[in-house]
């Protein structure tokens, strides 16, 4: 009777010993863990250590010291502490990764929404008006000659906006990001004219931080 | 028992070691294949683009060649839209390369600002005048530069030698050197130098202080502690000033020149979306023309209206002698609720009003109207003076029309009969959205 239960509990690791193993496998594309590579997990790397969990390499490999920093992260945020990146954590760091985020099905209201969504991967947080602000520059640019003619050409052009870099651009927008982007729509140029902004705080760009400053709104400065 | 114990720790721990192993081997394998797969994608998108500004800089340089040989205007309104066309294409491939904007910048502007010539001269062939030697000249400078990067983007595609993304993923930046001279287009379009360079026209020249401009916008609203933000330098320097209290956010901008209101943004009560009745949008029109009266702004007309996020967005235009002035543009917000403006946006405004100087319209009312198309049925004319450009204005028949229920506005040049524009006016949930 003992011998047929240590042989069954044995039976059992060995079972969950490969399940454990295949885990990564059959689950590679729904959550972030250890032993995950890939952009998304610079991404999760990259964020943590902007926020200061982590002081790891940013590599792109799920180590120990990442599953760690999510701990951390996940404990500090009052969100299930597992060490995993899944779809609520991956939400908390604003991130949107390859299929762990699912996006809620998008209305059929084309450049505002994508306007909307601009604004919220790059300004919530900021004050209403320097939300308003960040969809009045796409737009500008959109008036320029100097960039494509579109609102979807002017967000997806190569390294102009960082949402669209790491995948924040598929977030859902709230509605005051929606507004937002209706106000700027409407005309709501708080920044008169400008076509770019950044953060001082987060560029060590030397090109843009050449450029005359026009106004600063929030954590953003504005310039032309 | 203990036989059977060790046996499966014999063969039993190490099996599960290889079966892991082999796991990790493929998931590792499989992800790299994937990382390796979704690079090759991206490099054939963006050999795909290079290759197509490739192109249309080849068929750009040709079309502008072809407008030599042109004598007949059909023939050089054709060519001239090929222009555009090809401009248009070859803007969208440029903007899929990973070039920086400080490289791209400039290739991007001779690209639009090409098309945005094509149109203008296209309009002018079209309006049976002929080209001038200037217009001929800047052509042939096109037409040179169009050939020379033409040339230097071709020798990629031909043996495939397509400039390596360094490690940031961008191309490597241009030597200052190595930057083409765009030639210099004087016209007036919505691209020109003259268009993007433009200064405000309806600002005083003495300026006010901070310490004046923070009195003005205290004495707009009285009720609210308003604190300074800093300044805006640009085309209208403004001071900035914002309050945040019980009654939400608020921001007003004053500008340095003159000490006028160029906007203030409120926060709406409510969230009210839908479109209003009739008896309600006439209150949230009549308390916008209020307010319109109660800060100085002349005669002005109201357009179309949008609805959104609790509240309503009315534009007016302002009128001169019964002429619309379309480029004199205020925006009201009206907060659907309280039926309180909350917002008004003056910088159209500030940036062209002045008095205008209107020649007698050649065409009459009657002209206008038969030049509109058979299609239409003319429900109402006005004339309009409407903005071709930030520096070009054009006196106009402002034709209201239906067809099968659907509205237009067609513009008609008050001088040629041109139509100068062509507007439908869809009514939406959000209101009329002219398109």
């Amino acid at each position: 009777m003992i011998r047929s239960a240590v042989k069954k509990s044995k039976a059992a690791i060995l079972v969950l010993a490969i399940l454990c193993m295949l885990i990564p496998l059959l689950s590679a594309e729904a959550a972030l863990r250890r032993g995950s590579t890939g952009d998304d997990v610079t991404a999760v790397q990259k964020r943590l250590k902007q926020w200061g969990y982590y002081s790891g390499a940013v590599d792109g490999v799920y180590g120990y010291a990442t599953e760690r920093a999510v701990r951390w992260f996940q404990q500090k945020n009052g969100l299930t502490v597992d060490g995993v990146v899944g779809e609520k954590t991956a939400a908390a760091m604003g991130l949107s990764l390859s299929s762990a985020v699912s996006g809620a099905s998008k209305p059929a209201n084309g450049d505002t929404y994508l306007l909307a969504q601009c604004i919220y991967s790059e300004a919530r947080g900021e004050p209403y008006k320097g939300q308003v602000a960040v969809g009045a520059v796409v737009l500008n640019r959109v008036k320029s000659s100097s960039f494509p003619n579109s609102i979807s050409g002017v967000i997806y052009q190569k390294g102009a906006f960082s949402a669209v870099d790491d995948g924040q651009i598929n977030l859902t927008p709230n509605e005051t990001a929606i507004k937002a982007a209706k106000d700027a729509l409407n005309g709501w140029d708080p920044t008169g004219g400008c076509l770019f902004y950044y953060n001082p705080a987060k560029t060590s760009n030397r090109w843009i931080r050449s450029r005359p400053i026009v106004l600063r709104i929030g954590s953003h400065v504005f310039c032309k | 028992m203990i036989r059977l114990s060790k046996k499966i720790w014999l063969f039993g721990f190490p099996a599960i070691l290889l079966v892991g192993l082999a796991v990790m081997t493929v998931t590792f394998f499989r992800q790299r294949e994937t990382i390796a797969e979704q690079r090759r994608v991206i490099e054939a998108q963006t050999e795909s683009a290079y290759r197509a500004l490739s192109n249309d800089l080849n068929d750009l340089s040709v079309a502008l060649g072809k407008l030599d040989a042109a004598s007949t205007p059909a023939s050089l309104s054709k060519r001239f839209a090929e222009i555009r066309r090809l401009t248009a294409g070859a803007t969208r491939a440029l903007s899929l390369l990973p070039v920086s904007y400080a490289d791209d910048s400039g290739l991007m502007q001779f690209l639009t600002r090409t098309g945005d010539y094509a149109d203008t001269l296209m309009d002018r062939v079209l309006s049976g005048q002929m080209l001038t030697g200037g217009q001929l000249e800047s052509l042939g400078a096109l037409r040179t530069c169009c050939a020379d990067l033409s040339a230097s983007y071709d020798g990629g595609c031909v043996d495939g030698s397509f400039p390596a993304a360094g490690e940031d993923g961008f191309y490597a930046e241009a030597d200052e050197e190595n930057l083409a001279n765009y030639p210099t287009l004087l016209y007036d379009g919505p691209f020109s130098e003259s268009s993007e360079q433009a200064e405000p026209l309806g600002l005083p020249d003495e300026t006010v202080g901070e310490a004046e401009a923070a009195r003005i916008a205290q004495d707009l609203f009285p009720d609210r502690t308003l604190a300074f933000d800093g300044k805006t330098e640009s085309t209208i320097v403004t001071y900035d000033f914002s309050a945040a209290d019980e009654k939400g956010e608020l921001c007003v901008s004053i500008t340095e020149r003159g000490g006028l209101l160029l906007y203030f943004m409120g926060t709406p009560a409510g969230a009210n979306s839908d479109p209003p009745g009739d008896e309600e949008s006439e209150r949230l029109h009549a308390a916008a023309s209020a307010c319109l009266e109660q800060l100085g702004f002349g005669r002005m007309e109201p357009s179309y209206a949008q609805y959104y996020a609790g509240t309503v967005v009315i534009n007016y235009a302002a009128v001169q002698s019964g002429v619309i002035l379309y480029a004199d543009l205020v925006k009201v917000y009206v907060d659907r609720e309280t039926e309180r403006v909350i917002g008004l946006d003056a910088t159209n405004y500030r940036f062209c009003h002045r008095p205008r100087t209107f020649d007698r319209p050649i065409l009459t009312e009657a002209d206008a109207k038969n030049t509109v198309s058979d299609t239409l049925t003319v429900e109402h004319t006005a004339l309009a003076l409407i903005p071709k450009s930030r520096t070009l204005e054009v006196l106009c028949y402002e034709c209201k029309c239906t067809a099968n229920g659907t509205f237009f506005l067609v513009y008609v040049n008050a001088e040629t009969g041109a139509e100068e524009e062509i507007f439908e006016v869809i009514n939406s949930e959000e209101g009329d959205l002219v398109v």
